[in-house]
Protein backbone atom coordinates (compact mmCIF):
# COMPACT_ATOMS: atom_id res chain seq x y z
CA UNK A 1 0.00 0.00 0.00
CA UNK A 2 1.35 3.40 -0.92
CA UNK A 3 1.27 6.39 1.43
CA UNK A 4 -2.06 8.08 0.81
CA UNK A 5 -0.42 11.49 1.32
CA UNK A 6 2.67 11.43 -0.96
CA UNK A 7 1.72 8.39 -2.98
CA UNK A 8 5.46 7.64 -3.32
CA UNK A 9 6.68 5.64 -0.37
CA UNK A 10 5.12 2.56 1.13
CA UNK A 11 2.67 3.27 3.93
CA UNK A 12 4.15 1.96 7.18
CA UNK A 13 1.94 3.82 9.68
CA UNK A 14 -1.68 2.79 9.81
CA UNK A 15 -3.78 5.18 11.83
CA UNK A 16 -7.38 4.50 12.77
CA UNK A 17 -9.39 7.19 14.51
CA UNK A 18 -12.88 6.60 15.93
CA UNK A 19 -14.74 9.66 17.11
CA UNK A 20 -18.45 9.44 17.90
CA UNK A 21 -18.67 6.13 16.07
CA UNK A 22 -17.22 7.67 12.89
CA UNK A 23 -14.18 5.68 11.82
CA UNK A 24 -11.42 7.42 9.83
CA UNK A 25 -8.38 5.53 8.50
CA UNK A 26 -5.01 6.96 7.43
CA UNK A 27 -2.17 5.03 5.86
CA UNK A 28 1.09 7.02 5.72
CA UNK A 29 4.83 6.61 5.14
CA UNK A 30 7.24 7.45 8.03
CA UNK A 31 8.06 10.90 6.62
CA UNK A 32 4.46 11.95 6.16
CA UNK A 33 3.44 10.35 9.48
CA UNK A 34 6.10 12.39 11.32
CA UNK A 35 4.84 15.53 9.59
CA UNK A 36 1.21 14.85 10.52
CA UNK A 37 0.51 16.32 13.97
CA UNK A 38 -2.38 14.10 14.74
CA UNK A 39 -0.61 10.89 13.84
CA UNK A 40 2.76 11.82 15.36
CA UNK A 41 1.16 12.52 18.73
CA UNK A 42 0.34 8.81 18.91
CA UNK A 43 4.05 8.14 19.27
CA UNK A 44 3.76 9.73 22.68
CA UNK A 45 0.95 7.40 23.67
CA UNK A 46 2.76 6.19 26.80
CA UNK A 47 3.04 9.73 28.02
CA UNK A 48 -0.62 10.27 27.30
CA UNK A 49 -1.51 7.43 29.66
CA UNK A 50 0.61 8.83 32.44
CA UNK A 51 -0.81 12.23 31.61
CA UNK A 52 -4.24 10.83 32.26
CA UNK A 53 -3.12 9.35 35.56
CA UNK A 54 -1.35 12.56 36.50
CA UNK A 55 -4.36 14.63 35.61
CA UNK A 56 -6.38 12.34 37.86
CA UNK A 57 -4.02 13.08 40.72
CA UNK A 58 -3.92 16.79 40.05
CA UNK A 59 -7.69 16.74 40.26
CA UNK A 60 -7.61 14.86 43.57
CA UNK A 61 -6.98 17.78 45.89
CA UNK A 62 -10.17 19.53 44.87
CA UNK A 63 -12.15 16.33 45.45
CA UNK A 64 -10.44 15.41 48.72
CA UNK A 65 -10.16 18.97 50.05
CA UNK A 66 -12.15 18.33 53.27
CA UNK A 67 -9.55 15.85 54.51
CA UNK A 68 -6.92 18.60 54.28
CA UNK A 69 -8.99 20.81 56.57
CA UNK A 70 -7.48 20.39 60.02
CA UNK A 71 -7.75 22.36 63.25
CA UNK A 72 -4.36 23.93 63.92
CA UNK A 73 -4.88 23.79 67.68
CA UNK A 74 -6.03 20.21 68.37
CA UNK A 75 -5.15 18.51 65.06
CA UNK A 76 -8.67 17.18 64.41
CA UNK A 77 -9.47 16.87 60.70
CA UNK A 78 -12.85 17.89 59.36
CA UNK A 79 -13.15 14.39 57.86
CA UNK A 80 -12.76 12.88 61.30
CA UNK A 81 -15.35 15.26 62.70
CA UNK A 82 -17.76 14.23 59.92
CA UNK A 83 -17.40 10.62 61.04
CA UNK A 84 -17.72 11.10 64.81
CA UNK A 85 -19.84 14.26 65.02
CA UNK A 86 -17.57 15.49 67.82
CA UNK A 87 -15.33 18.53 67.65
CA UNK A 88 -11.90 18.61 69.27
CA UNK A 89 -11.69 22.07 70.81
CA UNK A 90 -13.12 25.60 70.72
CA UNK A 91 -10.68 26.60 67.93
CA UNK A 92 -12.26 23.99 65.58
CA UNK A 93 -15.17 26.44 65.25
CA UNK A 94 -12.84 28.98 63.60
CA UNK A 95 -10.59 26.61 61.66
CA UNK A 96 -13.44 24.66 60.05
CA UNK A 97 -14.84 27.94 58.71
CA UNK A 98 -17.74 27.62 56.26
CA UNK A 99 -17.92 23.85 56.76
CA UNK A 100 -18.84 24.10 60.43
CA UNK A 101 -21.16 26.98 59.65
CA UNK A 102 -23.18 24.86 57.22
CA UNK A 103 -23.21 21.97 59.71
CA UNK A 104 -24.63 24.27 62.37
CA UNK A 105 -27.15 25.68 59.94
CA UNK A 106 -28.30 22.18 59.00
CA UNK A 107 -28.81 21.22 62.66
CA UNK A 108 -30.29 24.42 64.05
CA UNK A 109 -31.54 26.35 61.02
CA UNK A 110 -29.50 29.30 62.27
CA UNK A 111 -25.87 30.34 62.68
CA UNK A 112 -26.32 33.22 65.11
CA UNK A 113 -26.23 32.83 68.88
CA UNK A 114 -29.18 34.63 70.46
CA UNK A 115 -28.74 33.58 74.07
CA UNK A 116 -26.69 34.37 77.13
CA UNK A 117 -23.32 36.06 76.78
CA UNK A 118 -20.84 35.33 79.59
CA UNK A 119 -19.57 38.41 81.41
CA UNK A 120 -15.82 37.85 81.02
CA UNK A 121 -15.33 35.31 78.25
CA UNK A 122 -17.87 37.13 76.10
CA UNK A 123 -16.57 40.69 76.50
CA UNK A 124 -15.98 41.02 72.74
CA UNK A 125 -19.42 39.58 72.05
CA UNK A 126 -20.94 42.12 74.45
CA UNK A 127 -19.14 44.91 72.60
CA UNK A 128 -20.24 43.53 69.21
CA UNK A 129 -23.86 43.27 70.37
CA UNK A 130 -23.74 46.91 71.55
CA UNK A 131 -22.25 48.12 68.25
CA UNK A 132 -24.76 46.08 66.25
CA UNK A 133 -27.58 47.83 68.10
CA UNK A 134 -26.00 51.21 67.26
CA UNK A 135 -25.58 50.06 63.65
CA UNK A 136 -29.29 49.23 63.38
CA UNK A 137 -30.15 52.65 64.81
CA UNK A 138 -27.77 54.40 62.40
CA UNK A 139 -29.33 52.59 59.42
CA UNK A 140 -32.83 53.41 60.66
CA UNK A 141 -31.84 57.08 60.81
CA UNK A 142 -30.23 56.79 57.36
CA UNK A 143 -26.93 57.85 58.85
CA UNK A 144 -24.90 55.71 56.44
CA UNK A 145 -21.51 57.28 57.14
CA UNK A 146 -21.82 56.39 60.81
CA UNK A 147 -23.16 52.94 59.83
CA UNK A 148 -20.07 52.24 57.72
CA UNK A 149 -17.78 53.17 60.60
CA UNK A 150 -19.71 50.91 62.96
CA UNK A 151 -19.72 48.06 60.46
CA UNK A 152 -15.91 48.23 60.15
CA UNK A 153 -15.53 48.34 63.91
CA UNK A 154 -17.72 45.21 64.29
CA UNK A 155 -15.70 43.40 61.63
CA UNK A 156 -12.47 44.30 63.38
CA UNK A 157 -13.78 42.99 66.68
CA UNK A 158 -15.04 39.76 65.10
CA UNK A 159 -11.68 39.17 63.44
CA UNK A 160 -9.77 40.05 66.60
CA UNK A 161 -11.79 37.65 68.69
CA UNK A 162 -10.90 34.73 66.46
CA UNK A 163 -7.20 35.29 67.01
CA UNK B 1 -37.69 15.63 101.98
CA UNK B 2 -35.62 15.33 98.78
CA UNK B 3 -36.76 17.40 95.82
CA UNK B 4 -37.77 14.31 93.84
CA UNK B 5 -40.20 13.23 96.55
CA UNK B 6 -42.13 16.50 96.28
CA UNK B 7 -45.14 17.09 94.10
CA UNK B 8 -44.55 20.24 91.98
CA UNK B 9 -46.71 22.37 89.67
CA UNK B 10 -48.70 20.29 87.17
CA UNK B 11 -47.48 17.36 89.26
CA UNK B 12 -50.31 15.05 88.16
CA UNK B 13 -48.59 14.85 84.75
CA UNK B 14 -45.18 16.54 85.06
CA UNK B 15 -42.88 14.58 87.38
CA UNK B 16 -39.83 16.84 87.14
CA UNK B 17 -38.05 19.56 85.18
CA UNK B 18 -34.39 19.71 84.34
CA UNK B 19 -32.04 22.32 82.91
CA UNK B 20 -28.62 21.40 81.61
CA UNK B 21 -25.99 23.90 80.48
CA UNK B 22 -22.94 22.65 78.54
CA UNK B 23 -19.76 24.70 79.02
CA UNK B 24 -16.11 24.24 78.08
CA UNK B 25 -12.85 25.81 79.14
CA UNK B 26 -11.25 27.84 76.38
CA UNK B 27 -7.68 26.72 76.96
CA UNK B 28 -8.29 22.96 76.95
CA UNK B 29 -9.26 20.59 74.14
CA UNK B 30 -12.69 18.97 74.57
CA UNK B 31 -12.88 15.88 76.76
CA UNK B 32 -12.47 13.43 73.84
CA UNK B 33 -9.16 15.07 72.78
CA UNK B 34 -7.82 15.71 76.26
CA UNK B 35 -4.83 14.00 77.86
CA UNK B 36 -5.20 12.55 81.33
CA UNK B 37 -3.05 15.27 82.86
CA UNK B 38 -5.14 17.96 81.16
CA UNK B 39 -8.31 16.30 82.45
CA UNK B 40 -6.94 16.35 86.00
CA UNK B 41 -6.05 20.02 85.58
CA UNK B 42 -9.65 20.74 84.54
CA UNK B 43 -10.90 18.88 87.63
CA UNK B 44 -8.69 21.05 89.88
CA UNK B 45 -9.69 24.31 88.17
CA UNK B 46 -13.40 23.54 88.42
CA UNK B 47 -13.10 22.39 92.02
CA UNK B 48 -11.42 25.70 92.94
CA UNK B 49 -13.90 27.80 90.93
CA UNK B 50 -16.88 26.06 92.58
CA UNK B 51 -15.73 26.81 96.16
CA UNK B 52 -18.15 29.76 96.68
CA UNK B 53 -21.08 27.50 95.70
CA UNK B 54 -20.64 25.18 98.68
CA UNK B 55 -21.18 22.03 96.62
CA UNK B 56 -19.84 18.62 97.60
CA UNK B 57 -17.06 17.45 95.30
CA UNK B 58 -17.15 13.71 94.53
CA UNK B 59 -14.43 12.06 92.48
CA UNK B 60 -15.97 9.32 90.33
CA UNK B 61 -12.86 7.22 90.77
CA UNK B 62 -13.04 7.28 94.57
CA UNK B 63 -16.74 6.30 94.57
CA UNK B 64 -17.85 2.64 94.86
CA UNK B 65 -19.44 1.49 91.56
CA UNK B 66 -22.85 0.93 93.17
CA UNK B 67 -22.90 4.56 94.36
CA UNK B 68 -22.15 5.73 90.81
CA UNK B 69 -25.11 3.69 89.59
CA UNK B 70 -27.32 5.19 92.28
CA UNK B 71 -26.41 8.73 91.17
CA UNK B 72 -27.32 7.72 87.63
CA UNK B 73 -30.68 6.29 88.73
CA UNK B 74 -31.44 9.62 90.41
CA UNK B 75 -30.48 11.37 87.12
CA UNK B 76 -27.70 13.30 88.87
CA UNK B 77 -25.11 11.92 86.48
CA UNK B 78 -25.40 10.58 82.93
CA UNK B 79 -24.42 7.04 81.84
CA UNK B 80 -21.31 8.55 80.20
CA UNK B 81 -19.94 9.38 83.64
CA UNK B 82 -19.54 5.66 84.41
CA UNK B 83 -16.66 5.31 81.90
CA UNK B 84 -13.06 6.59 82.34
CA UNK B 85 -13.84 7.40 85.96
CA UNK B 86 -10.29 8.55 86.77
CA UNK B 87 -10.86 11.80 84.84
CA UNK B 88 -14.38 12.57 86.06
CA UNK B 89 -16.06 14.17 89.05
CA UNK B 90 -19.42 15.53 90.07
CA UNK B 91 -20.31 18.43 92.36
CA UNK B 92 -23.64 18.12 94.14
CA UNK B 93 -25.71 20.45 96.31
CA UNK B 94 -27.07 19.11 99.58
CA UNK B 95 -30.65 18.96 98.31
CA UNK B 96 -29.39 17.31 95.07
CA UNK B 97 -31.18 19.89 92.93
CA UNK B 98 -27.88 21.20 91.56
CA UNK B 99 -25.12 19.09 90.12
CA UNK B 100 -22.10 19.82 87.95
CA UNK B 101 -20.60 16.98 85.97
CA UNK B 102 -16.93 17.55 85.16
CA UNK B 103 -15.29 16.03 82.06
CA UNK B 104 -18.38 14.38 80.67
CA UNK B 105 -18.67 15.06 76.91
CA UNK B 106 -18.09 18.74 77.72
CA UNK B 107 -15.84 20.00 80.50
CA UNK B 108 -18.88 21.20 82.44
CA UNK B 109 -22.47 20.02 82.48
CA UNK B 110 -24.37 22.20 84.92
CA UNK B 111 -27.67 20.61 85.93
CA UNK B 112 -30.56 22.01 87.88
CA UNK B 113 -33.67 20.01 88.74
CA UNK B 114 -37.10 20.90 90.11
CA UNK B 115 -40.16 18.84 90.96
CA UNK B 116 -43.12 19.28 88.58
CA UNK B 117 -43.09 22.02 85.97
CA UNK B 118 -40.35 24.33 87.21
CA UNK B 119 -38.18 25.14 84.20
CA UNK B 120 -37.90 28.88 84.93
CA UNK B 121 -36.76 28.31 88.50
CA UNK B 122 -34.36 25.59 87.35
CA UNK B 123 -32.86 27.91 84.72
CA UNK B 124 -32.44 30.64 87.32
CA UNK B 125 -30.42 28.42 89.64
CA UNK B 126 -28.39 26.91 86.78
CA UNK B 127 -27.57 30.45 85.61
CA UNK B 128 -26.42 31.36 89.11
CA UNK B 129 -24.02 28.40 89.20
CA UNK B 130 -22.85 29.29 85.68
CA UNK B 131 -22.17 32.93 86.67
CA UNK B 132 -20.19 31.97 89.76
CA UNK B 133 -18.06 29.47 87.82
CA UNK B 134 -17.45 31.94 85.01
CA UNK B 135 -15.94 34.43 87.45
CA UNK B 136 -12.80 32.32 87.60
CA UNK B 137 -13.03 30.02 84.55
CA UNK B 138 -12.35 31.10 80.96
CA UNK B 139 -15.20 29.65 78.93
CA UNK B 140 -15.03 28.81 75.26
CA UNK B 141 -17.33 31.36 73.68
CA UNK B 142 -17.52 32.23 69.98
CA UNK B 143 -18.73 35.75 69.12
CA UNK B 144 -21.08 34.37 66.45
CA UNK B 145 -21.91 30.82 67.56
CA UNK B 146 -22.05 31.35 71.32
CA UNK B 147 -20.90 28.69 73.79
CA UNK B 148 -18.63 26.18 72.07
CA UNK B 149 -19.45 22.53 72.74
CA UNK B 150 -17.98 19.18 71.74
CA UNK B 151 -21.10 18.22 69.79
CA UNK B 152 -22.49 20.87 67.39
CA UNK B 153 -26.03 19.89 68.45
CA UNK B 154 -25.39 21.82 71.70
CA UNK B 155 -23.59 24.86 70.26
CA UNK B 156 -25.06 28.26 71.12
CA UNK B 157 -26.84 28.27 74.45
CA UNK B 158 -25.58 24.79 75.42
CA UNK B 159 -29.04 24.42 76.93
CA UNK B 160 -31.04 21.25 77.19
CA UNK B 161 -34.34 21.92 78.93
CA UNK B 162 -36.46 18.87 79.65
CA UNK B 163 -39.53 17.67 81.49
CA UNK B 164 -40.31 14.16 82.64
CA UNK B 165 -43.95 13.40 81.95
CA UNK B 166 -46.21 10.58 83.13
CA UNK B 167 -48.50 9.79 80.20
CA UNK B 168 -50.36 6.52 80.85
CA UNK B 169 -53.63 7.60 79.18
CA UNK B 170 -51.98 8.95 76.02
CA UNK B 171 -49.91 5.77 75.83
CA UNK B 172 -53.00 3.58 76.22
CA UNK B 173 -54.99 5.35 73.49
CA UNK B 174 -52.00 5.53 71.11
CA UNK B 175 -51.90 9.34 70.87
CA UNK B 176 -48.30 9.08 71.99
CA UNK B 177 -47.40 7.90 68.45
CA UNK B 178 -48.70 11.14 66.96
CA UNK B 179 -46.86 13.10 69.60
CA UNK B 180 -43.56 11.27 69.03
CA UNK B 181 -43.84 11.98 65.31
CA UNK B 182 -44.92 15.63 65.52
CA UNK B 183 -42.83 17.34 68.21
CA UNK B 184 -39.71 17.05 66.04
CA UNK B 185 -41.10 19.63 63.65
CA UNK B 186 -41.29 22.08 66.55
CA UNK B 187 -37.63 21.56 67.42
CA UNK B 188 -38.36 19.23 70.35
CA UNK B 189 -37.92 15.55 70.98
CA UNK B 190 -39.79 13.07 73.15
CA UNK B 191 -38.52 9.67 74.22
CA UNK B 192 -39.06 7.05 76.88
CA UNK B 193 -37.12 7.68 80.08
CA UNK B 194 -36.54 3.96 80.49
CA UNK B 195 -36.60 1.86 77.35
CA UNK B 196 -37.06 3.02 73.78
CA UNK B 197 -39.79 4.79 71.82
CA UNK B 198 -43.36 3.86 72.68
CA UNK B 199 -42.35 0.95 74.89
CA UNK B 200 -41.49 3.45 77.61
CA UNK B 201 -41.28 1.67 80.92
CA UNK B 202 -43.66 3.07 83.53
CA UNK B 203 -45.25 5.40 80.93
CA UNK B 204 -42.56 7.97 81.65
CA UNK B 205 -41.37 10.23 78.83
CA UNK B 206 -38.80 12.94 78.57
CA UNK B 207 -39.54 15.89 76.33
CA UNK B 208 -36.70 18.29 75.52
CA UNK B 209 -35.49 20.96 73.11
CA UNK B 210 -33.24 20.09 70.18
CA UNK B 211 -32.27 23.56 68.97
CA UNK B 212 -29.67 25.65 70.77
CA UNK B 213 -28.61 28.17 68.13
CA UNK B 214 -30.68 31.15 66.98
CA UNK B 215 -32.97 31.04 70.01
CA UNK B 216 -32.54 32.42 73.53
CA UNK B 217 -32.77 30.35 76.71
CA UNK B 218 -35.97 32.13 77.77
CA UNK B 219 -37.68 31.58 74.41
CA UNK B 220 -36.69 27.87 74.39
CA UNK B 221 -38.25 27.42 77.83
CA UNK B 222 -41.36 29.41 76.91
CA UNK B 223 -42.01 27.14 73.94
CA UNK B 224 -41.29 23.98 75.91
CA UNK B 225 -43.68 25.07 78.67
CA UNK B 226 -46.41 25.69 76.06
CA UNK B 227 -45.85 22.23 74.61
CA UNK B 228 -45.82 20.54 78.02
CA UNK B 229 -49.05 22.32 79.04
CA UNK B 230 -50.69 21.23 75.79
CA UNK B 231 -49.62 17.60 76.27
CA UNK B 232 -50.69 17.76 79.94
CA UNK B 233 -54.17 18.98 78.93
CA UNK B 234 -54.55 16.13 76.45
CA UNK B 235 -53.44 13.57 79.04
CA UNK B 236 -55.93 14.96 81.60
CA UNK B 237 -58.81 14.95 79.09
CA UNK B 238 -58.04 11.34 78.24
CA UNK B 239 -57.98 10.42 81.93
CA UNK B 240 -61.39 12.08 82.37
CA UNK B 241 -62.75 10.15 79.39
CA UNK B 242 -61.51 6.90 80.85
CA UNK B 243 -63.07 7.75 84.21
CA UNK B 244 -66.39 8.62 82.56
CA UNK B 245 -66.56 5.60 80.28
CA UNK B 246 -64.65 2.82 82.02
CA UNK B 247 -64.64 3.69 85.71
CA UNK B 248 -64.92 0.09 86.95
CA UNK B 249 -62.16 -1.19 84.70
CA UNK B 250 -59.68 1.59 85.54
CA UNK B 251 -60.50 1.27 89.26
CA UNK B 252 -59.95 -2.49 89.08
CA UNK B 253 -56.63 -1.99 87.29
CA UNK B 254 -55.12 0.54 89.70
CA UNK B 255 -56.40 -1.25 92.83
CA UNK B 256 -54.99 -4.58 91.63
CA UNK B 257 -51.64 -2.92 91.02
CA UNK B 258 -51.72 -1.35 94.48
CA UNK B 259 -52.58 -4.78 95.92
CA UNK B 260 -49.61 -6.37 94.17
CA UNK B 261 -47.25 -3.61 95.25
CA UNK B 262 -48.43 -4.03 98.86
CA UNK B 263 -48.29 -7.82 98.92
CA UNK B 264 -45.83 -9.17 96.37
CA UNK B 265 -42.87 -11.16 97.65
CA UNK B 266 -40.76 -11.04 94.47
CA UNK B 267 -40.75 -7.91 92.31
CA UNK B 268 -38.64 -7.26 89.20
CA UNK B 269 -37.77 -3.65 88.38
CA UNK B 270 -39.86 -3.76 85.17
CA UNK B 271 -42.93 -4.92 87.07
CA UNK B 272 -42.29 -2.38 89.82
CA UNK B 273 -42.17 0.47 87.28
CA UNK B 274 -45.45 -0.67 85.76
CA UNK B 275 -47.19 -1.02 89.13
CA UNK B 276 -45.88 2.34 90.34
CA UNK B 277 -47.22 3.93 87.14
CA UNK B 278 -50.68 2.46 87.77
CA UNK B 279 -50.73 3.55 91.42
CA UNK B 280 -49.51 7.04 90.46
CA UNK B 281 -52.35 7.27 87.96
CA UNK B 282 -54.82 5.99 90.56
CA UNK B 283 -53.75 8.68 93.06
CA UNK B 284 -53.82 11.48 90.46
CA UNK B 285 -57.28 10.39 89.22
CA UNK B 286 -58.62 10.40 92.77
CA UNK B 287 -59.26 6.63 92.81
CA UNK B 288 -56.59 5.79 95.39
CA UNK B 289 -56.94 8.06 98.40
CA UNK B 290 -54.97 6.41 101.17
CA UNK B 291 -51.52 6.49 99.54
CA UNK B 292 -49.38 9.63 99.63
CA UNK B 293 -47.92 10.68 96.24
CA UNK B 294 -44.61 11.55 97.92
CA UNK B 295 -44.22 7.89 98.96
CA UNK B 296 -44.74 6.86 95.34
CA UNK B 297 -42.24 9.51 94.18
CA UNK B 298 -39.64 8.21 96.61
CA UNK B 299 -40.39 4.58 95.78
CA UNK B 300 -39.96 5.18 92.05
CA UNK B 301 -36.31 6.11 92.69
CA UNK B 302 -35.67 3.52 95.38
CA UNK B 303 -36.73 0.51 93.28
CA UNK B 304 -33.85 1.13 90.83
CA UNK B 305 -31.40 -1.79 90.55
CA UNK B 306 -28.48 0.04 92.18
CA UNK B 307 -30.53 1.41 95.07
CA UNK B 308 -31.84 -2.08 95.79
CA UNK B 309 -28.35 -3.59 95.41
CA UNK B 310 -26.99 -1.15 97.99
CA UNK B 311 -29.73 -2.27 100.43
CA UNK B 312 -28.86 -5.92 99.77
CA UNK B 313 -25.20 -5.42 100.67
CA UNK B 314 -23.27 -8.58 99.83
CA UNK B 315 -26.36 -10.21 98.32
CA UNK B 316 -26.64 -7.39 95.75
CA UNK B 317 -25.18 -9.57 93.01
CA UNK B 318 -28.14 -11.96 92.97
CA UNK B 319 -31.09 -10.85 90.82
CA UNK B 320 -33.58 -12.91 92.86
CA UNK B 321 -32.32 -11.50 96.16
CA UNK B 322 -32.71 -8.01 94.66
CA UNK B 323 -36.27 -8.76 93.54
CA UNK B 324 -37.12 -10.04 97.04
CA UNK B 325 -35.59 -6.90 98.58
CA UNK B 326 -37.53 -4.69 96.13
CA UNK B 327 -40.83 -6.34 97.10
CA UNK B 328 -39.96 -5.98 100.81
CA UNK B 329 -39.22 -2.28 100.34
CA UNK B 330 -42.53 -1.69 98.52
CA UNK B 331 -44.51 -3.62 101.17
CA UNK B 332 -42.91 -1.63 103.99
CA UNK B 333 -43.38 1.77 102.35
CA UNK B 334 -47.02 1.17 101.51
CA UNK B 335 -48.31 -0.94 104.39
CA UNK B 336 -47.59 1.84 106.90
CA UNK B 337 -50.15 4.02 105.15
CA UNK B 338 -52.58 1.29 104.22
Amino acid sequence: MLCQNCNKKTASVHFVKVINDVKTEMHLCDTCAAANQEVSSVDNFDITVSDIINSFFTQMPSVAMPSMLTCHACGLSFDNFSKTGKLGCSICYDDFGDKIQSTLNRIHGSVKHMGKIPKRSGSAAHQIAKLQKQLEDAIAQENYEQAAVLRDEIRKLEEGDKK
Amino acid sequence: MKWYEQQGKQGDVVISSRIRLARNLKDFPFASKMSQSQAKEVLQKVKAAAKPLGLTYLSMEAMPPVNRQMLMERHIISPEMLGAVDTKAVLISEDEKISVMVNEEDHLRIQSMMPGLGLQEALKSANHVDDVLEKSLDYGFHPQYGYTTCCPTNTGTGLRASCMLHLPALTANGFIHTLLASVGKLGFTIRGVYGEGTKALGNLYQISNQITLGISEEETIKRLVELVLMVGDKERKMRQNILAEQKSRITDMVMRSLGTLKNAYILSSDEAFKLISDVRLGINMGIIKDVDITDINRLSYEVGAAHIASLCGEDGESAEKRDIMRAKLAREKLSLKG
